[in-house]
């Protein structure tokens, strides 16, 4: 043991990089002891006299499963009515879904564009034809008009007959 | 018999043993509350004083902390996750800083009240009461961020890691920050002339090893 009459102090025992730091870490644990121990000798008896009275009320609240389940159960059917309208809205937007995927829908629009154009081709080339005729028809008309207009409509008949 | 329990002294299996307290106690056990009580309501004590410098607060704080503790655990809303110390010690820092406002409120300073028990005589065990205020009065130079952490150590007799959780800081960050708090209580005993007598005072006993640079 080295008691040494300065000032000036030895650690005992001590080895470490800084012992000095080591020091004042064991004279505050040190301290911290001695404030444990300064408590009142009859804190902790006053500590329970005070707080068994809470501890006693909030078991008999914990006693009761009931609540606890009751609030298990409720969750359980929180998340199941989540599940549910999930399962709702999931059906009700298969059912409205159109049923041909997007591939076929765009072959089946490329195919009738084209039926669509033949028909089209078609048409014109009838009505062409179409308007020929009544074309035709007009000339024949009113060539027949010019011819027959000198004539008696009632000589014409009998010469026909005859 | 009370014991005071601190990150030095405790067994291997405290853990399961407290977990087990803990377990008795949200059924109402009263020799478990009395065991949770004996293992901690020092710790809570020490704490609150260093803070605020007064015992009969320091025993009020306590108390309030005790009763929060006692109506949670017999409510059921508490599960032990070992997580226990964290939790008691936070409730306590922040019974502590809701003090501390009161205090400032009203326009008391607890550092007065601090300085009037430093000169107070403290229970010796191996460092003599005159060095033993001289901590405090270095403590209290400290900040309150560097206090934090110095008193969460050697008071509530934290682990590092138990520190983590209530900080909400990395082990390392928290190392650093002891290891500076350390760095500057030292600086402020040197100054003082204070880390002579760190083990030379009259009810010093060298062979606890404690003492200062040669």
């Amino acid at each position: 043991m080295n008691h040494d009459t300065t000032n000036q102090l030895r650690l005992s025992g001590e080895s470490g990089p800084d012992p000095a730091d080591r020091a004042v870490e064991s004279a505050l644990d040190q301290l911290g002891l001695t404030e444990r121990l300064s408590a009142p000798s009859t804190l902790e008896a006053r500590l329970l006299a005070s707080t068994q009275a809470l501890l006693a009320k909030s078991g008999a609240v914990e006693a009761s499963p009931v609540i606890a389940r009751v609030r298990s159960f409720s969750w359980s059917l929180r998340i199941a009515a989540a599940i549910a309208v999930m399962a709702c809205a999931g059906a009700a937007w298969l059912a409205v879904r159109p049923a041909a995927p997007a591939s076929a829908t765009a072959s089946t629009v490329a195919a009738l564009e084209e039926d669509i154009d033949a028909i089209i081709t078609t048409a014109s080339f009838a009505d062409a034809g179409f308007a020929d005729e009544l074309d035709k028809l007009d000339a024949d008309t009113l060539n027949f008009g010019q011819s027959s207009s000198g004539q008696d409509w009632l000589d014409l008949i009998e010469e026909t007959s005859l | 018999m009370t014991r005071v329990a601190s990150r030095d002294d405790r067994e291997p299996d405290a853990g399961e043993r407290l977990a087990d307290l803990l377990a008795r106690v949200s059924t109402g056990d009263n020799d478990a509350w009395r065991s949770i009580i004996d293992l901690y309501a020092r710790r809570v004590f020490a704490l609150a004083k260093s803070r605020c410098g007064d015992a009969d607060l320091a025993e009020e704080i306590t108390q309030s902390v005790f009763a929060t503790v006692a109506s949670t655990l017999g409510a059921g809303g508490y599960s032990e996750r070992g997580r226990f110390e964290p939790w008691l010690f936070r409730i306590t820092m922040n019974r502590v800083r809701d003090e501390a406002r009161r205090a400032k409120r009203a326009g008391v300073s607890l550092e007065s009240t601090s300085a009037t028990i430093l000169a107070a005589p403290a229970p010796a065990r191996s460092l003599g009461p005159a060095i033993l205020a001289m901590l405090r009065q270095g403590l209290a130079e400290l900040s309150d961020s560097d206090r934090e952490v110095i008193e969460l150590r050697h008071h509530a007799g934290l682990s590092f890691k138990e520190m983590t959780e209530i900080l909400n800081e990395p082990l390392g960050t928290l190392l650093a920050r002891h290891h500076r708090a350390l760095k500057k209580l030292r600086t402020i005993l040197d100054a003082a002339g204070l880390t002579s007598p760190l083990g030379d005072d009259e009810t010093t006993d060298d062979s606890k090893g404690v003492g200062t640079k040669p």
